[in-house]
């Protein structure tokens, strides 16, 4: 699905009729991708706001070589990363076996699990885990690119991302 | 996408995340437009204060930016109206002052000068003189040297001005010595000593158990050494910096002389108390620095200064028969230190008028 090429430009000429359009349309969607890098939804709707300022005013830097809600959707990335890097400090970064495993999947059948449980499994993944299992299993990247985003080595992100995973398939009994 | 995991069992975890997660959406609350609509809006004025360039103009989509240009002219030409005002006011000060320093003394501003000053009668055609009104009232102060050339009357002038200042009881030992004959009172009565008991006071200094001051001190009993002696010499030197002329240390507020056979009027029958003025000019009454009570405390050492701090007496076991020889009228300090019946060491100090 595409936006209509009129409504991006509305966007770019920061119109509040065009700007309040596409919230509507793509809100839930940029909610979603929140709520994976947070650990609430709370902070998810802080994050998705400052998201959404960004896009709004970096509308014009929009270089029409692409798919605009592709676009959006990598200034929402950047924007869940960098409240990561903000909150890295109040993060204390703790030992696998400290994690307390109190969500338990319970479910045999893999394909049972509702999306509200992985949700939440998800968020409860340590900062660091979460955001490359993130960038990695759901966004595709590479792990060159993660670790330039990140601003860490390839090495650390693919040490993390196999974390994430053990840390996952304990919790989801694969 | 994920080409490095074909035979990875890990990729089992990535896909279940990835495929319930991937397209996971999840309403926000209602209020979130209200807040980013508010924020928007913040940052929409702030743009607009500070100049910020507007994104390019897109295919008749209308602005808020845009619109406010308008707005951004008056505030932009407001602005710069207030400046040109306000320079326009302080050059208006600036050159309003500068009028009265044209008349200083200097030849360099004499022709624009003249030629905003009122004309005086009599005009000096000299070239080099300086002919503003002022100018010409030192003239005429100096007019009865007419032999000297216009520039040094007007330097005798302004010298002139300032000797007057000087000339003035502005000296300060004169004005010290004038004021202090102006707090004493007038006593016309200046005897010549009489009466047998008192001493001479025309006994020559050597004699005289206290010694005439001229910035020295000695003791006719014995003599302290220095350093004790200096230290006793700042003993009254706060006393001696807040003195102020007028005031005095009776709390009855008038001077308190005695006399002898006076009866104890201060009320105090033990302490050490002291009379702070007395009249050494011979007429038998009050002749001497008397302290009362003073027979009570042998043991005791006696301090008198001048104002400027100079020791005037310097006495130990004080029996009360200084009469000031030699030492000109005025305001003096004392600090009488004593041994109480308890043998503790105490002090009293204050100040003491000498009036013939």
């Amino acid at each position: 699905m595409s936006i209509d090429e009129k409504l991006v430009d509305g966007v770019i000429a920061q119109n509040r009729k065009a700007q309040r359009s596409v919230f509507d349309r793509y809100r839930s969607m940029m909610m979603g991708i929140c709520m994976r890098y947070c650990k609430s939804r709370d902070e998810a709707e802080d994050v998705m706001m400052e998201g959404f300022m960004t896009i709004f005013s970096e509308a014009h830097t929009f270089r029409r070589d692409g798919a605009f809600e592709q676009w959006m959707k990598r200034i929402m990335i950047n924007t869940a990363i960098n409240n990561y890097r903000k909150n890295l400090k109040h993060y204390f970064h703790s030992d696998i076996d400290d994690i307390d495993e109190h969500t338990m999947i319970k479910s045999e059948v893999a394909e049972n699990y509702s999306a509200k449980d992985l949700m939440k499994v998800l968020q409860e993944l340590p900062e660091g885990y979460k955001v490359v299992f993130n960038l990695y299993a759901i966004e595709g990247y590479k792990h060159k690119e993660i670790a330039r985003m990140l601003n860490i080595t390839v090495g650390t992100s693919k040490s993390q991302l196999s974390k994430a995973r053990k840390m996952l398939q304990g919790k989801v009994k694969i | 996408m994920n080409e490095e995991f074909n035979l990875d069992p890990n990729h089992e975890v990535d896909d279940l995340f990835r495929n319930t997660l991937g397209g996971y959406s999840e309403t926000p609350s209602d209020a979130a437009w209200s807040r980013l609509n508010k924020k928007l809006n913040y940052k929409e004025v702030h743009d607009f204060v500070t100049f910020k360039k507007p994104p390019a103009k897109s295919s008749g989509w209308p602005t808020p930016v845009y619109r406010m240009q308008w707005f951004r002219g008056i505030v932009a030409a407001s602005v710069g109206a207030a400046l040109v005002v306000s320079t326009i006011l302080l050059v208006n000060n600036l050159s309003q002052e500068a009028q009265p320093s044209n008349q200083h003394l200097t030849d360099s501003n004499v022709v624009s000068g003249s030629q905003k000053m009122v004309q005086p009668p009599t005009v000096n055609t000299d070239p080099n003189s300086v002919a503003t009104p002022y100018i010409q009232q030192l003239q005429n102060q100096t007019s009865d040297q007419p032999e000297n050339s216009v520039p040094s009357n007007v330097n005798s002038g302004v010298n002139e001005q300032r000797s007057i200042v000087n000339n003035q009881p502005g000296n300060l030992a004169d004005a010290r010595t004038r004021e202090e004959a102006n707090t004493q009172p007038v006593n016309a009565d200046s005897n010549p000593q009489q009466g047998s008991n008192l001493p001479d006071l025309n006994q020559q200094p050597d004699q005289n158990p206290a010694q005439s001051y001229a910035g020295r001190y000695e003791d006719a009993g014995q003599v302290d050494s220095l350093i004790a002696a200096a230290i006793r010499q700042d003993s009254l030197q706060q006393l001696i910096s807040d003195y102020n002329p007028g005031a005095n240390e009776d709390s009855t507020g008038e001077v308190n002389f005695y006399n002898p056979g006076q009866p104890n009027i201060t009320g105090n029958e033990n302490n050490p108390v002291v009379a702070n003025g007395f009249t050494p000019n011979g007429d038998g009454l009050n002749e001497y620095f008397y302290i009362y009570n003073l027979e009570k405390y042998p043991d005791n050492v006696l301090l008198i200064q001048d104002r400027k701090g100079r020791i005037v007496l310097d006495k130990k076991n004080y029996t009360g028969d200084w009469n000031a020889y030699g030492v000109p009228d005025g305001t003096y300090f004392y600090l009488f230190t004593y041994k109480d019946e308890q043998g503790q060491k105490k002090s009293i100090q204050g100040v003491v008028y000498i009036i013939r």
